[in-house]
């Protein structure tokens, strides 16, 4: 920054200094901004974690204005999202932004926490930064669950009834508690008028804590790169790391960019295609949600089907719930089951490598038999897959020390 | 570093991307602030409202709500009338001059399209709240020359019969005019001006 | 997972309605959103044929107007039956729920929005399936859903029936159905007002205007879209130079 001239930049800096005293209001923007040093040799998987924050602040803002208009009571919720869709000015906009951006949500996040696993962030030092992040993607699965319950559509109120009767599974307390869950013996206007209240207040609560810890603790020990390398000890003789650059304002404008180009698509997609062919809005979810009325063919929406692929594909009402429950749960351990001598699959071996494609097929693959009806092929498929996905973390300890791994490289590349 | 490379380039690129974005964010704002404009809805229960005035006698007031706010129509008598003439130095608008507080028709000594009927908004203009009739051309504990009209209990805001408001009263206005015509003579329709003239404000 | 994009994106343009169809074959509507004349000729028919069971409650009158681009005297005298209706009523009908609650074991549901609930070429292929079954409660069938519901359209279509698998295979398919359409089996027993041709376009015209029902902001949604991907198209552009510009300083 120049130095400041002229009597307007004197009086602007005095002013800054007053407020400093009582607020380091310009400390805290070097330590997290200006003289915040990131790898310079961040790719595309890096854009996903500014995306997210944007997406947040899109499912926040347009959830607000949403709550204006909509109605928390079975016997209105259907018609106030109809009355928003119509009669509200611009309430199609902003709903469609809210609906698209709860998709997108999980894009974002997937893509995020896979580039995570590829390049090692979730290992020594950062696991924090990792635990907070599986923390915030759990209140991010409730908050979209509770969401998605608003409508009042048949969807809405069949997926309900499915995912609470989930604890019914539970030995002993399981029937008390999801009565407990509903605050009623079916899905009612009790059970919405809750979900409404940990949707739109408690729930952004949480995730938002969660999002500052995150960052807190990133902050702290700094990010990683694609090449998993430490930047931070290699310093110049200023004292400058050599391989990082001030976050703002090289990432500010990369990320801006990046900003723009997901904007680009969630405009097409708000525009334009905002069902998404039945993916991101059901369409059985334009019927009125009816009590005495099990539409054919129930599914979750698509970012929650490889979890349900994997509790469909156990023939056992409890274990199933327990497989489900520990596909997410098995996350948090990730940062000691990964034992390879170095972080990025850049330098790991063949078999890390076939790991993580087999991974993110067995992952698709039960995303999209999660939505499918579940024929007897399909269901042994799911099992395979699920068998997988658990082999992938169980087995971490041993396969992932296996192989040989390329020698590092003293700089980033 | 950035210190030494700062360019014209640079600085150019930097307000175009600013002054875009900033525009975008402007832009995207607008369907917020348009979200909160009366919906259909809103707009379909304030639309314009029949009044049947065949059964309103002389010097009676009859009430209905237009937009969820109180109208009165008043019908009012030659004494009520000629009333209206004796405390006009005692008014702050008596001859109706901001036009903010009636259309050009009800511009006139009685506020009205015709004399006889007073069509009026029952909203004091002070803080809102609804007046009270009083149409007795007698002394009142609130006016010892009262010449009938319409007092707020509120904070005490006094208007005649054609609504205008007295001096050291805290109401700024004249009570509001709204738009209306007769669409024949038992029946007095709020909201529209009728004639040529198509939709009210 | 970049795979996993890729893969989800191929399949979320794969049809969905296929299930909601429940492995019916339909035929499929041509419907053009833009066509005023399509839309108004869907809105009189909706008024005439479904209308006297059905609603579309959360429809008003004054929108019809504006976006078919009709008065609102026209809209007022044209498409309601109730002289007292205003123009930013409800397209509700004059039967209550509890009337036909009482007339019907369910009662008829709700229209607006059973386009997004079933897509145009089920409701192409619905409307045109209705045939002569004197075994069903009301003497009409439906090979695409059973259904209680006689066929409103009766006397336009004329009367449909049944054919037998095998004197159809024989016929030819003259009318460009799919062979194994659920329309496929159906044939003409009395002629109605319109000709096969003539009716099948006023059945398209009726489905556009269920789809624009669906969601009546559809076609104002379209044309803002335009403006704002070339909005973001120049933010993102001026951000990519913005970014190169300042990433020169990085070695």
């Amino acid at each position: 920054m120049n130095k400041p001239q002229g009597t307007i930049s004197r009086t602007a800096d005095s002013a800054m200094g007053w407020v400093n005293k009582r607020l380091p209001v310009t400390q805290f923007y070097q330590d997290h901004l200006s003289k915040y040093y990131a790898p310079k040799n961040f790719n595309f998987w890096y854009y996903f974690g500014s995306l997210a924050m944007i997406v947040l602040i899109n499912q926040i803002v347009t959830g607000i204005w949403l709550t204006m208009h909509y109605k928390p009571d079975a016997a209105h919720a259907f018609a106030s999202v109809e009355y928003i869709m119509r009669d509200v000015p611009y309430g199609y906009l902003v709903r469609y932004m809210h609906s698209t951006g709860a998709s997108l949500f999980f894009v974002v996040i997937y893509l995020h926490m896979f580039r995570g696993i590829i390049y090692g962030s979730h290992r020594n030092p950062r696991e924090m930064i990792w635990i907070f992040g599986v923390l915030i993607f759990l209140c991010l699965m409730a908050e979209a669950f509770m969401g998605y319950v608003l409508p009042w559509g048949q969807m809405s109120f069949w997926g309900a009834q499915v995912i609470v009767n989930l604890f019914g599974a539970i030995p002993y307390i399981g029937e008390d508690l999801t009565i407990w869950i509903r605050g009623d013996y079916v899905i009612s206007d009790a059970t919405l008028n809750r979900f409404f209240a940990l949707h739109v207040v408690a729930m952004p609560i949480a995730i938002l804590a969660l999002v500052v810890l995150h960052l807190a603790a990133l902050h702290t020990v700094g990010s990683n790169n694609p090449d998993g390398i430490d930047t931070k000890d290699n310093k110049d003789a200023t004292g400058k790391p050599i391989d990082a650059i001030p976050f703002h304002p090289y990432y500010t404008v990369k990320d801006t960019f990046g900003i723009g180009v997901f904007l680009l698509l969630f405009a097409f997609i708000v525009f334009f295609a905002p069902e998404m062919g039945g993916w991101f809005l059901e369409h059985d979810n334009f019927v009125e949600a009816n009590p005495s009325v099990t539409p054919e063919f129930i599914k979750p929406v698509w970012y929650f089907t490889p979890f349900y692929a994997m509790l469909r594909a156990v023939p056992d009402k409890l274990l199933g719930v327990v497989i489900m429950g520990a596909a997410v749960m098995i996350l948090f351990a990730l940062p000691w089951l990964d034992r390879s001598k170095v972080r990025s699959i850049r330098y790991k071996g063949a078999i890390w490598k076939l790991m993580m494609v087999l991974f993110v097929i067995s992952f698709i693959g039960l995303g999209w038999l999660g939505a499918q009806p579940g024929s007897i092929a399909q269901t042994w498929f799911a099992r395979i897959f699920t068998t997988f996905y658990f082999a992938f973390f169980l087995l971490m300890p041993w396969w992932s020390r296996m192989g040989s791994t390329k020698p590092l490289p003293e700089r980033v590349t | 570093m950035s210190s030494d490379g700062v360019n014209s380039n640079r600085r150019n690129l930097l307000i175009a991307t600013a002054g875009v974005g900033a525009l975008g964010v402007v832009g995207a704002s607008v369907p917020f602030i348009k979200m909160w404009l009366p919906s259909e809805r809103a707009k379909a229960a304030g639309a314009p409202i029949s009044i049947d005035i065949s059964k309103l006698n002389a010097g009676q007031k009859i009430d209905a709500l237009w937009r969820g706010k109180p109208v009165w129509v008043v019908r009012r008598t030659t004494e009520m009338l000629d009333g209206l003439d004796l405390h006009r130095e005692d008014l702050k608008d008596p001859d109706s001059e901001n036009p903010d507080q009636q259309p050009d028709y009800a511009t006139n000594p009685t506020r009205s399209r015709t004399p006889e009927y007073l069509v009026v908004l029952g909203v004091c203009t002070h803080l809102g709240c609804s007046p009270k009739f009083v149409p007795e051309l007698e002394p009142q504990s609130f006016d010892q020359e009262w010449n009938g009209g319409f007092f707020c209990p509120c904070h005490n805001s006094r208007f005649d019969l054609a609504g205008r408001v007295y001096n050291g009263v805290p109401a700024p206005t004249n009570l509001s005019i709204p738009p209306h015509f007769f669409e024949d003579e038992n029946t007095i329709v709020i909201g529209l001006e009728g004639g040529e003239e198509g939709d009210a404000a | 997972m970049i795979k996993k994009l890729i893969l989800s994106l191929a399949l979320m343009s794969m049809s969905v309605h296929v299930l909601a169809a429940g492995g019916v074959v339909t035929d499929a509507a041509n419907i053009n959103l833009s066509s005023n004349q399509s839309l108004q000729n869907g809105a009189k028919l909706f008024v005439n044929y479904c209308m006297a069971c059905h609603t579309a409650k959360y429809m008003r009158y004054g929108r019809l107007a504006q976006d078919l681009e009709l008065t609102e005297e026209q809209v007022l005298a044209g498409f309601t039956f109730n002289p007292d209706a205003k123009i930013g009523d409800l397209m509700t009908n004059s039967a209550s729920t509890e009337d036909q609650t009482a007339w019907f074991v369910n009662p008829p549901p709700d229209l607006s929005v059973i386009s997004r609930v079933r897509g145009k070429d089920w409701l192409y292929t619905f409307l045109r399936a209705f045939y002569k079954d004197e075994s069903r409660p009301l003497g009409w069938g439906n090979t695409v859903m059973t259904v209680n519901m006689p066929n409103p359209l009766w006397s336009l279509q004329g009367v449909q029936v049944l054919e037998k698998q095998q004197d159809h295979a024989a016929k030819g398919d003259a009318s460009g159905h799919g062979p194994d359409s659920a329309t496929a089996h159906l044939a003409l027993s009395q002629p109605g007002l319109m000709s096969p041709e003539e009716f099948d376009d006023a059945i398209n015209d009726l489905v556009t205007f269920l789809v624009y029902l669906g969601e009546p902001a559809q076609l104002e949604r379209k044309s803002l879209g335009w403006k704002v991907l070339l909005y973001l198209s120049l933010f993102t552009f001026l951000a990519y130079l913005l970014k190169v510009e300042y990433w020169r300083d990085v070695h």
